[in-house]
């Protein structure tokens, strides 16, 4: 099975059309271009289909980068 | 594709194709419509269309339509009236008469503006106003409503005729408002829409997008037996075929034929496609008591039994229009795969298994002949094409007929006098007419007699590809009245095997067969009203003539002469 990291990245490479390699531990929406507000309702969309979790408005504040929202997804799994 | 992370895999492997078309599409809207994008992409992308699509500014129609260049864009309007002003839906029934009238008249001027500012757009595409979303559980007719119905019919008026107005609550119905509305992204963020959604709304588009690159289609080639009635006309004979609009079976068909007929009305040619018999078909045309098609609706009538895509894509030779502007209608798998692996430009219909889900997929087809603008020319086509059909007279040859084939995996099992099977091989000699040499009727304890008698042979075959196991298909029955002489008693074939050479790689297992224990085998074709298209059968195989009565041919084959092939190896055999 993917490791949850795995899955996010794809995922995330898929949403803003870039290549895998390009997803670091700290790509946020400064150096990714098209992660901007309509972006991040995207990408939130599809982990949300993805990992079946649902995230409040507070969450998003968190999720800032690659590593922010790997975490917050595994609290979700893991509550 | 059941998500938007479905979708977004799919588009990406679509994106490295080349696409054929380019359009700009540039969305205004006043509403969170963006994941959109994918979904115009992917279908677009699928019809061989690359669409470049950009965004307006939020809730800046209006703006935004003033300052563009609009002309060879295509643009997109999703104005919700719901979001005119923030919480409208639930706020528009305390509003007083004249704060209501204020933003009507608001909305209005607003419309007028967006109009006038798109006049030269390539396409324009925006959508019927509705209340759908927020009133479908209050009885009685809300604001909201009321509101859509004075906007709509305000546009009825004041829009440029060549706006095309798309009508959402389509979306809502196909999957419902649970799939297709997300109200907490509404709340949250202004997306009010979800996947179901975005894939319906593509769907109901697409067409104008295809219109406008020029792929529009121009002619319906519709199959018969199961896409124009229901059965096979071959098989079951004229009056067991059903296409009765006053019967359950026959409606789903009889709607097929009206619809066809409606779409040439509206200048789509018409052309049967078919392996049948012409003379069964031309005397269905004119003397079936429920067949609504005639011969005055069609361009051409391709009945035969050559392959579909041979037939159509001389029909398009004939006419000279190309076959990318062919639909074509069938119930057979595979005549569908032989239609999309021949001609991959043909738009091919499958008709359902289900005759309820055809009945309701027949909405469709006219999609596939929308235009940005119809003519009165339109309806005149039909003569034309008469006129071009009679001038020209092309023909084409095919050559990766054979590749295709080889790609079917076919595989053949033959029994040989299998008492399982008994009531089966009865069935066929009863029921087939087309590939019928000798066209006895045989019941089951005579088949079980041959079966039994050491001196007659029975072989039946099955045959699978990797669409599917058409079943038992063929029958042999065979004779040995001497030590030297083999007598073919029956040889017949379902027609849903034929077109695929089977019938030539099962007699030429069985003569090896037969030559194992008999130096010569004797064998006719005594003609019937339906047989006609296996008249010289034997003949092809290398049987030689004996005698030639005007209702029967009598044939032999000696040991010696025979020589297998080992032609149509793309033809797995074996043994049960």
């Amino acid at each position: 099975m993917p490791k949850i990291e795995d899955k996010i990245r794809e995922i995330m490479a898929l949403v803003f059309e870039v290549p895998l390699a390009d997803i670091q531990e700290d790509s946020s929406p400064d150096d990714i271009h098209a992660w901007d507000s309509i972006g991040t309702i995207n990408l939130l969309t599809a982990l949300e289909e993805e990992f079946n979790v649902e995230f409040e408005e507070e969450d998003v504040l968190e999720m800032l980068n690659f590593q922010l929202i790997k975490i917050k997804i595994e609290e979700k799994l893991e509550a | 594709m059941n998500t938007y992370l479905d979708l977004l895999k799919a588009n990406a492997n679509l994106k490295q194709v080349k696409k054929q078309h380019k359009i700009e599409l540039l969305v205004l809207n006043n509403i969170t419509i963006n994941p959109i994008k994918e979904y115009l992409e992917y279908s677009c992308a699928l019809d061989g269309i690359e669409a470049s699509i950009r965004f307006g500014d939020y809730d800046n129609i209006v703006q935004n339509a003033q300052g563009l260049t609009t002309k060879d864009k295509a643009i997109l309007v999703f104005w919700e009236l719901a979001n005119s002003i923030h919480g409208l839906e639930y706020k528009i029934d305390s509003l007083s008469a004249s704060d209501l009238e204020a933003l009507e008249q608001k909305i209005k001027r607003e419309l007028k503006l967006t109009f006038d500012a798109l006049a030269d757009a390539s396409l324009l595409i925006m959508n019927r106003f509705t209340a759908l979303p927020f009133t479908y559980l209050q009885t009685e007719s809300a604001a909201l409503e009321a509101l859509a119905i004075r906007l709509n019919n305000f546009c009825d008026k004041e829009a440029p005729s060549f706006v095309k107005w798309v009508n959402i609550d389509k979306c809502l119905v196909q999957s419902g408002i649970d799939l297709a509305i997300d109200y907490k992204g509404y709340l949250k963020s202004k997306l009010l829409y979800k996947h179901a959604f975005y894939w319906n709304y593509s769907q109901l588009i697409q067409p104008y997008f295809n219109a406008l690159c020029g792929q529009v289609k121009k002619l319906l080639a519709l199959d018969c037996d199961n896409t124009l009635w229901k059965g096979i006309l071959g098989e079951d004979g004229a009056e067991y075929i059903a296409m009765d609009e006053n019967t359950y079976t026959g409606q789903p068909f009889a709607a097929a034929q009206y619809r066809a007929i409606a779409l040439g009305k509206k200048g789509v040619l018409l052309a049967l496609a078919s392996k049948n018999n012409e003379e069964d078909v031309d005397s269905l045309l004119q003397h079936h008591a429920s067949i609504q098609i005639k011969e005055e609706h069609l361009l051409a009538k391709k009945v035969n039994w050559k392959a579909k895509g041979e037939n159509l894509l001389q029909l398009a030779k004939e006419i000279n229009i190309g076959v990318d502007s062919f639909v074509f209608v069938d119930d057979s798998d595979f005549e569908l795969q032989a239609m999309r692996d021949q001609l991959p430009t043909v738009k091919s219909i499958q008709v359902p298994k289900n005759a309820v889900d055809y009945y309701v997929e027949q909405q469709a087809w006219a999609n596939h002949f929308i235009q940005l603008n119809e003519s009165v020319e339109d309806a005149k086509k039909l003569e034309q094409y008469r006129q071009n059909l009679k001038r020209t007279n092309a023909e084409e040859k095919f050559e990766n007929f054979e590749s295709f084939l080889a790609d079917l995996d076919l595989e053949m099992t033959i029994h040989r006098n299998d008492a399982s099977l008994i009531s089966r091989m009865a069935q066929m000699t009863q029921k087939t007419n087309q590939f019928n040499l000798t066209t006895p009727r045989y019941a089951e304890a005579q088949i079980k007699g041959f079966v039994k008698a050491k001196d007659s042979d029975c072989f039946a075959f099955g045959l699978k590809d990797k669409f599917g196991d058409s079943g038992i298909t063929g029958l042999c029955i065979v004779h040995y009245p001497n030590e030297k002489t083999a007598v073919m008693d029956t040889l017949l074939m379902s027609c849903r095997v034929l077109g695929r050479k089977v019938e030539f790689k099962f007699m030429e297992e069985l003569l090896s067969e037969i030559f194992k224990k008999a130096e010569e085998v004797e064998a006719c074709y005594q003609k019937s009203k339906k047989n006609m298209q296996v008249a010289d059968f034997y003949e092809k195989i290398g049987f030689e003539v004996k005698e030639k009565l005007e209702n029967k041919t009598h044939y032999s084959m000696k040991k010696n002469t025979f020589e297998a092939s080992n032609a149509y190896n793309y033809i797995q055999l074996k043994y049960a």
